[in-house]
């Protein structure tokens, strides 16, 4: 009895864990980030490339001293690019929350997991206007990745 | 066949000299009979690499087309595997086969780190460096808990360890450990906080598993104590660090030795009290009295890094521990090597210093071999 409730307690946490992500990747807006730069990683057998949202220098030039979680009003602009653009208010439309420590300020997302392959392929290229990060913003404020696009070029896929 | 031949030559020794009679000779030349068996040997180790070499394969295969293979077919068979492994040690325990379910759960405990690592790979998770490894070391508890093995224990203890150490390095704290050689500090206090807690437990695979790590944690730790003082500013010892804290380790853990020992056996060895003494006091003055000397430094240094790999040694063959002993023994061997390093400056003296040693080394064992072969045994012993 003991094996089989250890079973059932890995499919409540981990089926729930996927549950969660998946709903995240679905539900919320769809913003697209700009990215300002990238660096292709290998962590061990895994590789993924690191980037910085322009959102995050966007919200460390708000000057926040405070540590802790923030709640900063995100926008878009003529060009569909969503950016920080203050403190969120009473007036903010949509809430990105992001963690302050020590005066900077992280979204808790700046890595993205690729193949091997495609991973030698964006190796070289520089972060530029056609390349962002595509994500979901749910109702909490938190940040799911959808893709990252390197210089037009979908690291996805899809 | 030689194996067994060599024994009956000694056991027919030992029957002549009165040691063994008839019967027991049988019985022993029966069991090492059955021991025999060359060829099962032979077939079980091409099944084995035959089969490591199919695993490896499915691995390298699985990981070529790693990319086209859906995100939900990867979290799916993940997620398969992860209960398969826990569903597995269940018809295992069912059978009676404890080492299956061992085996199972083992897996089921490197299955869990692995599923976190998927999930977070397929949507692109960052975070927190510890948090897996803390979520992998709670999930590893059940499965400890349920099987019979301290291997498993000690899987969950190292996913604890590992978590602790993250967190400390996210906090920022891992320097500051440093700077007054509070990390070492912090791993003698885990042990004797995991020597305490074991008598309470009543599980003794884990009460097991918490004395091995404690003996490999304050081992560790005395170990770098000795190395980082007897090293001085060299090497990655960090010129901010206080020399004097390692120094204090290393004297705290001589005098527990020493009241162990006295607890053990109501008495001190005259010698070895006089031998401490006047260590203790050639360290104090090497350290404590100006102009800092380097060379004593790293020559005491060095010397209680090989006391305390040896002492290590001999208290893991006390222990019944052939792991301990050859961490000890391979921590002397390193440092050893370390040491010609830092004492020539070219390549040529080094390798010449090493040759000597080497065959001094060997020498020493064909030598205490010879006279563990050609001195008998004394009558005490013998009892």
């Amino acid at each position: 009895m003991k094996f089989l409730i250890l079973a059932a307690v890995d499919l409540v946490i981990f089926g729930g864990w996927i549950a969660q992500n998946e709903w995240a990747q679905r539900a919320g807006v769809e913003v697209i980030l700009p990215v300002e730069g990238y660096d292709p990683r290998d962590l061990l057998s895994g590789h993924y490339v690191r980037f910085r949202l322009v959102a995050v220098a966007q919200a460390n030039a708000l000057g926040i001293t405070e540590d802790g979680e923030t709640r900063f009003c995100i926008e878009p602009n003529a060009l569909g690019r969503w950016n920080v653009t203050r403190v969120a208010g009473k007036t903010c439309a949509k809430v990105l929350v992001g963690t302050v420590k020590k005066g900077r300020v992280d979204f808790g997302v700046d890595r993205f997991f690729v193949d091997e392959r495609r991973q030698n392929e964006v190796v070289g290229f520089r972060a530029d206007d056609s390349t962002f990060l595509r994500a979901r913003l749910g109702s909490d404020g938190h940040l799911q990745i959808v893709d990252l696009v390197v210089s037009g070029r979908s690291l996805s896929g899809r | 066949m030689e194996h067994v031949g060599r024994i009956e030559r000694k056991l027919s020794e030992w029957r002549e000299h009165g040691l063994l009679d008839a019967a027991q000779v049988a019985r022993i030349e029966a069991h090492e009979r059955s021991k025999q068996g060359g060829a099962r040997w032979v077939v079980w180790a091409f099944a084995a690499v035959g089969a490591l070499a199919v695993i490896a394969g499915i691995i390298s295969l699985v990981a070529a087309n790693w990319d086209d293979i859906p995100d939900g077919i990867k979290l799916g068979a993940g997620l398969v595997l992860l209960i398969a492994a826990m569903l597995g040690a269940r018809a295992a325990d069912h059978q009676g086969h404890d080492w299956i379910r061992d085996l199972a759960l083992l897996l089921h405990q490197g299955l869990v780190l692995a599923m976190i690592g998927l999930v977070a790979q397929v949507y692109h998770l960052s975070g927190h460096p510890y948090r897996p490894f803390a979520a992998a070391f709670a999930l590893a508890i059940p499965a400890a808990l349920v099987g019979r093995r301290a291997i498993l224990c000690d899987a969950a203890i190292y996913l604890g360890l590992q978590a602790l150490w993250l967190w400390l390095v996210e906090r920022e704290l891992m320097e500051e450990l440093w700077k007054h050689f509070r990390a070492p500090q912090l791993l003698v206090a885990i042990a004797a906080l995991f020597i305490a807690t074991a008598p309470y437990l009543r599980a003794e695979t884990w009460a097991r598993a918490l004395h091995r790590w404690a003996f490999m944690l304050t081992g560790v730790s005395l170990m770098t104590a000795a190395f980082a003082w007897g090293d001085g500013k060299h090497f990655w010892v960090q010129p901010w660090m206080q020399p004097e804290w390692p120094l204090v380790l290393m004297l705290v853990a001589l005098a527990a030795a020493g009241i162990s020992r006295w607890r053990q056996h109501r008495r001190v060895e005259p010698a070895a009290f006089i031998a401490a003494c006047i260590a203790a006091t050639f360290v104090v003055s090497a350290a404590w009295v100006p102009p800092w000397s380097h060379l004593p430094q790293q020559a005491i240094g060095f010397a209680f890094f090989c006391a305390f790999c040896v002492a290590y040694t001999f208290a893991g063959a006390a222990a019944g521990s052939k792991q301990a002993v050859n961490a000890g023994s391979f921590a002397l061997a390193v440092r050893i090597f370390v040491l010609f390093f830092e004492l020539f400056s070219d390549l040529t003296d080094t390798g010449i210093g090493l040759i000597i040693t080497g065959v001094l080394l060997v020498s020493i064992a064909y030598g205490w071999w010879r006279l563990r072969v050609l001195i008998p045994v004394p009558a005490e012993v013998r009892q």
